[in-house]
């Protein structure tokens, strides 16, 4: 009896210490940082730029929120003392769990993306899907952008979340999938958002930003390679296992474009050593729809397939020549398939590479009952 | 039971190697000990087989007790990171430790049932759990585990050591039953059990090592997912790199953008607190159990009937491990271990005084073991 009493009144004990009363933090003391930009801002120190949820005065709301999005813009050497600054100018603490994008401006190296990466990376609280990105104008702009509904870092990631439903590559857009490449070392890509300003009236007093995929940085052996446009990030995508709601373009001979959404694609990449130069044989199949014709007759399944055959070829070629092997997911392939002598021949990956012949074999098809169904739910 | 899959880094990488190759001493001891003549039997076995059988025990024990504390302090760890940043480990380790120990004290009646019901609790949210993971995971990845390579052996094995180093306590209660068995015997018949006493206590024992191997059958097996899991979503290099794997798992699982999975990781959590007193409680006891071993083999007498104490077998080994298992931070072993030295004198205390009122006829023969 008496140690049940005690073990009641050491649980006790122990459970008050647990509930930390001792260091309690009033919501209305915290700022939630939604997004952070980053700007280089010369002599090694950037401009942070920290999206976050501050609470309104009493009373007030914005937009039906007791909450107000505010762009602060701190100089720092690296995050951890941006983070420190924004804490002492706000008096405000900054809360990251809720943070849900960073976007870069520039070019950064691999060297310079993991310092930068590297607090958000081991902080606790951050959420490992935290998106990262980069942005061709200021990340400072970026980060104002009003798209409407919600503020631009949580737009930015759900943009990025609804175009990831791959296995593998894509997700290096994450957090947590970036930080394990910068410190493999592999090739990565970095998908690039930049803002739109969209006015509906004349007067533009209802004007608000679109946020849109324009393209990706690719990276190779440490190093800003060469950008994908947003076509070629688009059909690259296809290399990504499992990808869905993708949309490729087909033209006609008459110029007329066709678009069609990609419903389901399966990918499968085969890789060979060899003696000399290592093969890398690539199984694609494609289930797309047609979206809009523009009014044009559809194609048949065969000119969807070597539509696709000849613009991936040239994909594939670029990759070979001057990006590396990030956009079709080579690399990964490699270490699976054959790992021991990927170990032995990582240092030399972007040669070899380069020097790797690959094969494509594309199955199509096209699938009318879905779009004659669309059809006619739209008419 | 999940926290096996939770993969040491750096120091403790060599630590898990070192606990895997004292392990491997095992079957080798136990082979020795089982030929005829030697322990089982310890009434006429040589002095030179009790020894042996005294040290494997202890051997045994000190592994026991160094995989509960690294448990203990793996899971302390992962409180204090994710759930409760400010607050002190050390109260987290004192409610973890007491409620293993509540379940640890009741030994052959409620342990099972206890662990039973968590398991079965946890059974839904772990299969929802893997389910998400399985469709999200690269099996690309498990292609590298059957593809060793030497130079990195050492980072690909340590992970695998600790899903498997469960398998130690089956193993123990499986194998060497008739040494256990007999210590329970003579320690019910010594308390006046009489011969349907004994019988008594050999079936419950011999229940209640079913269910405590079954109990680390399903540990292993849940470990051994857990740990593809993890090398299928984080990549293999990528879950040796990460102190929680099994977290940082369940906090990177996205489906198709929908925010389904975004708090996984206190899913996983929660399910790996609950396991825990169980799961540490089934340690405590078998370090007990092996120390009781040791010390009967060892003919220690007066000193076997004090190791008796439920309270004192649990604070020996658990003494022991404060000091090694807490190797990856030293400075922060010294504070715990002292805790965990007081949090476990204090229970040990109690038990002795007990026996010592009850020697002045205060209280009723038995009344201690419970």
């Amino acid at each position: 009896m008496k140690l049940r009493l005690l073990c009641v009144l050491l649980a006790a004990a122990c459970l008050m210490g647990l509930a930390g009363c001792a260091d309690m933090r009033d919501i209305n003391e915290r700022a939630y940082v939604l997004g952070i930009g980053i700007d280089r801002a010369g002599n090694g120190r950037y401009t942070f730029s920290f999206c976050c949820y501050l609470p309104v005065s009493a009373g007030a709301s914005v937009r039906g929120s007791k909450l107000a999005a505010a762009v602060i813009s701190v100089e720092a050497a690296s995050m951890a003392m941006a983070v420190r600054e924004l804490n002492k100018s706000t008096s405000h603490e900054a809360v990251l769990e809720q943070l849900a994008c960073i976007a870069i401006s520039g070019s950064p190296d691999c060297d310079e993306l993991e310092r930068l990466l590297d607090y958000p990376a081991r902080h606790p609280q951050v959420r490992r899907q935290c998106a990262v990105v980069a942005c061709g104008c200021s990340a400072y702009e970026l980060m104002s952008a009003d798209p409407g509904e919600s503020a631009a870092p949580v737009e930015i990631a759900s943009l990025l979340e609804q175009q990831d439903n791959s296995r593998r590559q894509s997700s290096s857009s994450a957090l947590y999938r970036l930080t394990q490449i910068l410190a493999d070392g592999s090739d990565f890509m970095l998908f690039r958002v930049e803002p739109e300003r969209i006015a509906s009236t004349v007067s533009g007093s209802d004007a608000h930003d679109t946020l849109s995929i324009t393209g990706a940085d690719v990276y190779s052996a440490g190093m800003l390679t060469g950008r994908l446009d947003h076509d070629e990030t688009e059909l690259a995508r296809l290399f990504y296992d499992r990808q869905t709601s993708g949309i490729i373009s087909v033209a006609r001979r008459d110029g007329t474009v066709i678009y069609y959404e990609i419903k389901r694609s399966c990918c499968s990449i085969r890789f060979e050593p060899g003696g000399g130069a290592p093969r890398f044989d690539i199984k694609l199949r494609v289930e797309c729809m047609l979206v809009d014709s523009g009014g044009a007759d559809t194609h048949t399944e065969d000119e969807i397939r070597r539509s696709l055959e000849q613009r991936l070829g040239a994909l594939t070629e670029k990759c070979r020549s001057t990006l590396g092997s990030a956009p079709l997911g080579a690399e990964s392939s490699a270490r699976q398939q054959h790992y021991r002598w990927y170990e032995d021949n990582r240092a030399d990956w972007s040669r070899l590479f380069s020097a790797s012949e690959i094969s494509l074999d594309i199955d199509c098809m096209l699938d009318q009952d879905e779009a004659l169904k669309r059809n006619i739910a739209a008419a | 039971m999940f926290p096996a899959g939770d993969a040491p880094q750096g120091s403790a990488r060599l630590a898990a190697l070192g606990i895997a190759a004292l392990l491997l001493l095992f079957p080798l001891g136990m082979l020795l000990a089982a030929r005829p003549g030697g322990t089982r039997g310890t009434g006429s076995a040589s002095p030179a087989a009790r020894t042996g059988h005294a040290v494997l025990m202890l051997l045994l024990c000190l592994c026991f007790a160094v995989r509960c504390s690294y448990i203990l302090t793996l899971y302390a760890g992962m409180i204090e990171l994710y759930l409760l940043p400010h607050t002190s480990s050390l109260a987290v380790i004192a409610l973890l430790l007491l409620t293993a120990y509540v379940i640890a004290r009741s030994e052959n009646d409620r342990l099972p049932g206890v662990a039973g019901i968590i398991i079965m609790c946890a059974a839904l949210p772990a299969a929802v759990l893997f389910a998400a993971g399985l469709y999200r995971a690269d099996y690309g990845e498990w292609l590298i585990l059957l593809q060793p390579d030497e130079r990195n052996i050492a980072g690909l094995a340590a992970p695998c050591v600790m899903c498997l180093s469960g398998f130690e306590c089956a193993y123990f209660f499986v194998c060497d039953t008739y040494v256990n068995d007999r210590s329970v015997n003579s320690s019910r018949a010594d308390v006046g059990g009489g011969k349907s006493g004994v019988d008594n206590a050999r079936g419950k024992t011999a229940g209640w090592r079913k269910a405590v191997a079954a109990g680390y059958a399903v540990t292993c097996v849940m470990a051994a997912l857990s740990y593809l899991l993890c090398a299928g979503i984080l990549t293999v290099p990528g879950a040796g790199r990460v102190s929680y794997p099994l977290v940082e798992t369940a906090r990177v699982i996205n489906i198709g953008g929908v925010a389904f999975t975004d708090r996984f990781d206190l899913l996983f959590m929660v399910i790996g607190i609950a396991m825990l007193p169980a799961h540490t409680g089934i340690q405590l006891h078998c370090a007990g159990e092996c120390l009781r071993s040791a010390l009967g083999a060892l003919g220690a007498g007066s000193g076997s009937r004090l190791v008796r104490t439920p309270s004192l077998r649990l604070a020996l080994p658990v003494g022991i491990a404060a000091w090694l298992g807490q190797y990856a931070q030293f400075n922060e072993a010294l504070r715990v271990s002292a805790m965990i030295c007081c949090i476990f004198t204090l229970f040990a205390a109690l038990p002795v005084l007990c026996a010592m009122s009850r020697a002045r006829g205060n209280l009723p023969e038995g009344s201690d073991s419970k």
